[in-house]
């Protein structure tokens, strides 16, 4: 019946449907079909063979490497992301007001950007390796600091930590000084009129004004934080240990290493399914305070 | 056509269908967890499927 009363716009839609049906909905099924089997082509057996429902997924909520894994993208999702929107919003308010160098300082802010994120890792690697890079010897020197993340876990965590808030902080400026610079001007004068302090201002106005901006902001690098995978495995392969192995990291390795297809389809069918939680629940927080704010 | 029912939210039938497998997953991977070795899983699958043609009727 829809289809019949606007025939010429189904139509002038069809190769979007298509091409959005071919890129997103096909794989996605065949990935949750192939997660139901153990399946491992370079085998002696090639075939998929099916070992009773939901086989993999068994496996899998008892595995403590993969379920440690999916806690410490978590946490490192968490903490880049307060980190982030923090310093970007802090910038971002700074890149607001006039100062000498204005346009030169945005310019370099925003070049890590620009780089993908394997020469990221790279860069990363150069500059901090032990033995070879100048970060751990400047640290050694005049600070006494032994900088090793091939045998401190910590050390490898937090480097990577770092590595993204490098490379991601630009980002979440930029999109935050877009969302600034275009709020309205009126509550502004009228909360000065009022005697309301910096402070009071950026609480009770620019913050809540924001929330639109924010929402997008914190989804964006949520979904990207929690599939870390090249900047990590160029820096640290997930090491020392299973120190940095992060989920996208432990299907890699568990697919293109061990050859295990069914039981790395089924993991990254696992890890959507956390991520729609954890990104509805917290769309349900951010949205639900949006309206009280209101 | 949206509905308002138990769930706290105005929904249509897709969005009960996808409320519906979200929690039917983890009824699904709880039961593996913990319940299977007690209850076979053949049960948790019939709750699960009774559960999401609940909240598509009633959600």
């Amino acid at each position: 019946m829809l289809f019949s009363k606007n025939k010429k716009g189904w139509l002038l839609l069809s190769p979007t449907i298509i091409i959005l049906i071919l890129v997103g909905l096909v794989p996605f099924f065949y990935v949750l079909y192939v997660g139901f089997f153990k399946w491992n082509p370079l085998a002696v057996d090639p075939s998929m063979q099916f070992e009773g429902y939901g086989f993999n997924y068994r496996r899998l909520i008892f595995d403590q490497v993969f379920l440690e894994s999916i806690w410490r993208s978590v946490k490192f999702s968490v903490v880049t992301l307060t980190l982030e929107l923090s310093l970007g919003f802090l910038l971002a308010l700074s890149l607001l007001s006039s100062f000498p160098l204005k346009s030169f300082f945005r310019g370099v802010h925003t070049l890590p950007l620009v780089i993908a994120p394997i020469v990221v890792g790279s860069i990363f690697k150069l500059f901090t390796v032990q033995g070879l890079g100048p970060l751990p010897h400047l640290l050694k020197d005049y600070f006494g600091y032994t900088l090793n993340y091939g045998m401190h876990a910590d050390q490898a965590f937090w480097i990577i930590v770092i590595m993204d808030i490098w490379h991601w902080t630009p980002f979440v400026t930029l999109t935050l000084l877009a969302g600034l610079s275009a709020l309205p001007q009126d509550p502004y004068e009228s909360a000065k009129m009022d005697g309301a302090n910096n402070f009071q201002i950026l609480v009770h106005i620019t913050i809540p004004m924001m929330v639109p901006v924010l929402i997008v902001v914190i989804f964006i690098r949520l979904m990207d934080s929690l599939k870390i995978v090249d900047e990590v495995w160029m820096l640290t392969g997930g090491g020392p240990g299973y120190a940095t192995r992060f989920t996208g990291i432990h299907i890699w390795k568990e697919v293109f290493e061990k050859r295990y297809y069914g039981l790395g389809s089924a993991m990254s069918i696992l890890y959507l399914y956390f991520t729609i939680i954890i990104c509805w629940i917290l769309y349900s927080v951010m949205v639900s305070k949006g309206k009280d704010e209101d | 056509m949206i509905n308002k029912g138990f769930i706290p939210l105005k929904t249509n039938w897709f969005d009960r269908l996808f409320i519906g497998v979200i929690s039917y997953i983890a009824l699904q991977l709880f039961w593996m967890r913990f319940l299977e070795s007690l209850i076979s899983i053949n049960f948790g699958i019939g709750i699960g499927v009774m559960w999401i043609i609940f909240v598509i009727w009633k959600g």
